[in-house]
Order: structure tokens, then sequence, then C-alpha cells
């Protein structure tokens, strides 16, 4: 794998120096191992990040809040049919 | 908190399942429930109703359009029948016979159809809700991906139930409660498919090429259980694939890109159903 690696012209010897930091000192250097994970945002991070972005409301009724009761309502719709 | 979203998954599900079964012999109990839930429902879609009339122009009903009924189940292989088996189809025995002769079905709040952007299908009302498209659209890229999480942690859970709870099961006692929770399991399956089905269509009507490429149609194939968790070291492994909503990300490109160069893995939207092996076996 390491031959792979190097072939693909990876960084693979910072790889090996981290790694062998990280099992030395252990602690924050340990987060070299930690998966950067990027979750896909879910309905209430976009609504708010809408909410905070826009300003739609009319009459004090915010467009963004409004079509979102719309999908839970639809949402509610589909268990009683 | 985590598990109590799951379980008020589980419960709506469980709920549903309720719903369906009330044409056997509903107790008052659960018509209670309904008539509840109905009350509460229609008092959402009259709301929802009032709040239009601030954004939208008068509607004229051909204006409006339901999505198109696209029932999914499980793959008839790996379908768990019900506790109770059900004599003919849930939606044949589903009438209105019971209720209240004065409300006809078109009235009931769940036949309303909502002035959604994505339910007017008017085109010269179209080209002036440009802007509650945009946030729309935002907003069902949400649902859908709300739901395909579900969807994964739902299979995975499927998928584990069989692999540990009904195989190492040794007693009728804890068989009976494996295969309960193996079709609670799969309630919760289907209802974030429909879920997903919802947000994908509305995607269809005011969504863009790159976001169906995105959001695939889902399958009825596409909600098998993970073999790799529930029948490990099978003949033909080696050439089998996980549906695409296991596989939603960047590129092959981005992948062995700049991403590689960061001296780190980074996985954007990337669930390996492994990673919820781990997070299944954890206590309660």
């Amino acid at each position: 794998m390491t031959k792979s690696c190097i072939q693909r012209k990876l960084p693979v010897e910072s790889w090996a120096s981290a790694e062998g930091l990280a099992m030395e000192e252990r602690g924050e250097r340990l987060r070299i191992f930690d998966l950067n994970h990027e979750n896909a945002p879910t309905l209430a991070q976009i609504t708010l990040r809408l909410t905070d972005t826009k300003d739609n409301s009319k009459d004090g009724v915010n467009v963004v809040h409004w079509i979102s009761d719309g999908i839970k309502t639809q949402n509610e719709q589909w268990v009683l049919l | 908190m985590f598990f109590c979203q799951l379980r008020l998954r589980s419960l709506r599900s469980r709920l549903l399942l309720e719903i369906s079964k009330l044409t056997q012999n509903p107790t008052d109990k659960q018509l209670l429930t309904v008539a509840r839930m109905r009350a509460r429902l229609g008092k959402q879609v009259k709301d929802f109703l009032k709040a239009a009339s601030f954004f939208l122009p008068t509607l004229e009903e051909t204006d409006l359009k339901a999505f198109e009924d696209e029932s999914i189940d499980t793959p008839v292989e790996e379908t768990v029948e019900p506790e109770e088996p059900v004599d003919g189809s849930l939606d044949e025995d589903f009438d209105y016979e019971d209720e209240d002769e004065s409300e006809s079905p078109c009235l009931l709040p769940e036949a309303v159809i909502l002035p959604l952007p994505s339910n007017i299908i008017s085109v010269k009302l179209k080209q002036s809700l440009e802007s509650l498209i945009l946030v729309e659209k935002e907003l069902r890229k949400g649902q859908a991906n709300d739901a395909l999480e579900g969807l994964r942690i739902g299979l995975a859970n499927k998928s584990l139930l069989l692999l540990t709870d009904v195989n190492r099961s040794t007693s009728t006692k804890q068989s009976t409660r494996a295969w309960a929770s193996v079709r609670n399991a799969q309630s919760q399956i289907l209802y974030h498919a429909s879920g997903y089905q919802r947000a994908w269509q509305a995607l269809k009507r005011i969504g863009t090429d790159g976001d169906l490429e995105i959001y695939q149609k889902l399958n009825q194939k596409d909600l098998v259980v993970v073999k790799d968790i529930s029948m490990a070291k099978r003949f033909g492994q080696g050439s089998d694939s996980l549906a695409w909503f296991w596989r939603i990300g960047p590129s092959k490109d981005a992948l062995t890109g700049e991403w590689m160069e960061e001296c780190g893995l980074n996985f954007s939207y990337f669930v390996s159903p492994f990673s919820l092996i781990y997070f299944f076996s954890l206590p309660c």
C-alpha cells in the first residue's frame, strides 16, 4: 500500500512522521487519525442558514418558516393518507 | 439525544402501522388517536393556507398538482410479514365508511394539495415565484439528506439485528422479540424512503439537473439490508455493490486529488455501514 501511495506521489513521508509524533506525544497529535468527515446539511441546518441570511418576511411571516412548515405538514399528511 | 430522535421516528412508524390496521377492528382508543391527529393536521393546513396569502397570488384549482403516487416497498425477499396476518391489501381495505358522513374525503386535511411552489404547475405563476422556488429547493435538499440519513441508519440497524438478535436467539421469546425489532426497523426504513421520495419528486419539479445527479431516484432494490454486515464473507461478496446513497459524495477526482494531499482523509457526505455498527453496539 505504501508503494502504491508513493507511486501516486502522495505525501507518505509527512504522514509517517505525523504518525510517529502522534504515537510519541499523544494528546492533540492524535487528531491526525480523526476522519475529517463532513455531514450533509440537515433540514434544520438549512432552515437556520436561510433564516439567518435572508429576510423574506412579509407581514411578520417568514417565507423560510412558511415553506418549512409546509414540508412538515406534507409529511404529516402522508402519515394519515 | 439521537436515540430519542430514533425512538420518536420509531413511534411514528408504529403509529403509521396502527393507522393501516384500523379497518380490521379499530378500538375506540385507536380511532381517538387518529381523530386527534387529523384535527391537529387540519389546524396545520389551515395555518399554512392562511400564511400562503402573504406570498402567493390567488390560485385556481388547476394551478396545483400533487406529486404522483409512487409507493415504495421493501424487496419481496426481505419483507418481514406483520405480526398479525392482514386479509387483503390494506389500501383496498381503507375506506371512509365509518367516518362522519357529512365529512367528504375531499375535505379531509390529508387530501388537501398544499400550495407549495413545487406543487404549482402554472408556468405563468412560476416565473413570479423564483425566490420561493429557490428557498424550497434548498429545504427539499435538507429533507432529502435527513431522509437518506434515516434510511442508512434503518438499513444498518436492520442488518445488525438480523446478524445479532435474530441469529443468536435461542428461545421463542427471544426470537419473537428479535423479529419485532426487525419489523420496527423495516417500518422506519419505509417511512424514510417515503420521505425521500417526496423530496425527490419536489426536486424533480423545481431542481436542476445537477441536483438530480446527486439525489437519484430511490428504487425498491435499494432498500436491501447491508449484506456486508448481515452476511459477511459470503460467496460473490466481491462483485456486490452498495446502493447509490451509501456512496453519495465528491467525485473520484476530488477524492484522489487535493483531498489526499491535505495529509488526512476527507469524506464528504460519505457514510460507511461499518461506522454504524459501532454506533448501534453502544449501550442505550
